[in-house]
């Protein structure tokens, strides 16, 4: 029998007035149920690394980990421009998050998500 | 920006002003070589390895620190206090280490360490005074936990030298982590055979202007 994959979505104006340990908590909880989740926006590297800490601190037998992908809408390696970062900072203050989109899945299910330059590859086991 | 840091940027004291003495953080995803890296150095100048290798992941679970490393180069030196991390990783699947031959319970034991490994190497960035984020040259570099690394080195204003490692092997690309991470200094380097050495001691001389 074919296993079941389910997908959430978490729009981020719904994380928005949660606190750091809160989100990563709920995003953990929803791994852990076997839930690939889906966020349009990107973490912050102090977001990533909480994040993998309390990954870590999770980790038993059935549930080895993650894995995890983010995508930005823009490459400020490509477009450097100061009007680009303006307008990309005025945004993020704006939406409460960085744009672009976050996949995160449970390493039980989740083979691999690769970063492509426009899209993201999620791959299951 | 403190002052001290104002200061060398108006009057362009980073010419000539450089800090003698500082820790440097070896960091990476598991197996790219960080052992052997800084096994490389420590010998060099120390003459004492720092830890053992293996092919079989997660081998470093904790940090180990060999203090007083005196780098020398055209007269100049660098006294460095070396830190080696575990590698960090997003999962830690104790199956995977039965396939390189380990047994189930040492297995355990060895996930219960690498996870542990995992979360101090994270907690150690804040004390870190330059980074050698070390990336496997054969692999795609553009992955999640060297993207994680290299964020949270910028979000703490720790100078950063990205070491491609393992340029003997035929499938190195150091192109690919140029054009990956092209805001960062990269030297390529192979800690198995030695080679490429010095252009990091040159790296490490110029990072050490930056430190804070």
């Amino acid at each position: 029998m074919a296993k079941k994959l389910s997908i959430d979505f978490i729009p981020i104006e719904h994380l928005n007035n949660t606190t750091l340990d809160e989100r990563v908590e709920l995003i953990i909880k929803r791994i852990k149920d076997k839930k690939i989740i889906i966020i349009n926006s990107m973490f912050n590297p102090e977001e990533e690394a909480v994040l993998i800490k309390k990954t870590m601190e999770n980790i038993n037998k059935s549930f080895p980990g993650i894995e995890i992908c983010s995508l930005s809408t823009i490459d400020l390696n490509k477009d450097n421009r100061l009007i680009t970062r303006i307008r990309e900072s005025i945004i993020n203050l704006l939406t409460g998050g960085k744009r672009g989109i976050t996949v995160i899945g449970p390493a039980k299910i989740v083979k691999k998500i690769k970063r492509e330059p426009d899209h993201i590859s999620l791959l299951t086991k | 920006m403190g002052l001290k840091q104002f200061l060398k940027k108006v009057f362009l004291l980073n010419l000539f002003w450089r800090k003698k003495h500082f820790k440097l953080g070896i960091y990476g995803p598991p197996n790219v070589g960080k052992t052997s890296l800084a096994n490389y150095i420590s010998k060099e100048w120390t003459g004492e390895e720092m830890g053992t290798v293996s092919k079989v992941p997660h081998e470093t679970r904790e940090v180990t620190l060999k203090e007083k490393v005196v780098i020398e180069k055209k007269g100049k030196k660098l006294e460095i206090n070396l830190v080696d991390t575990p590698g960090i990783s997003t999962k830690v699947d104790f199956e995977e280490f039965t396939k390189y031959g380990v047994k189930k319970k040492d297995a355990k034991k060895r996930a219960r360490e690498a996870t542990k490994g995992i979360i101090e190497a994270i907690k150690w960035l804040d004390d870190m005074d330059v980074v050698l984020a070390v990336m496997d040259s054969t692999k795609d570099p553009y992955n999640q936990v060297n993207i994680t690394i290299l964020g949270n080195l910028e979000a703490r204003n720790i100078p950063v030298i990205v070491v491609a490692n393992k340029t003997d092997l035929k499938s190195s690309k150091i192109k690919r982590v140029r054009s990956a991470f092209p805001q960062y200094k990269v030297v390529g380097l192979s800690a198995k055979k030695g080679d490429g050495f010095n252009k990091l001691y040159d790296a490490l001389f110029d990072a050490s202007r930056e430190v804070k």
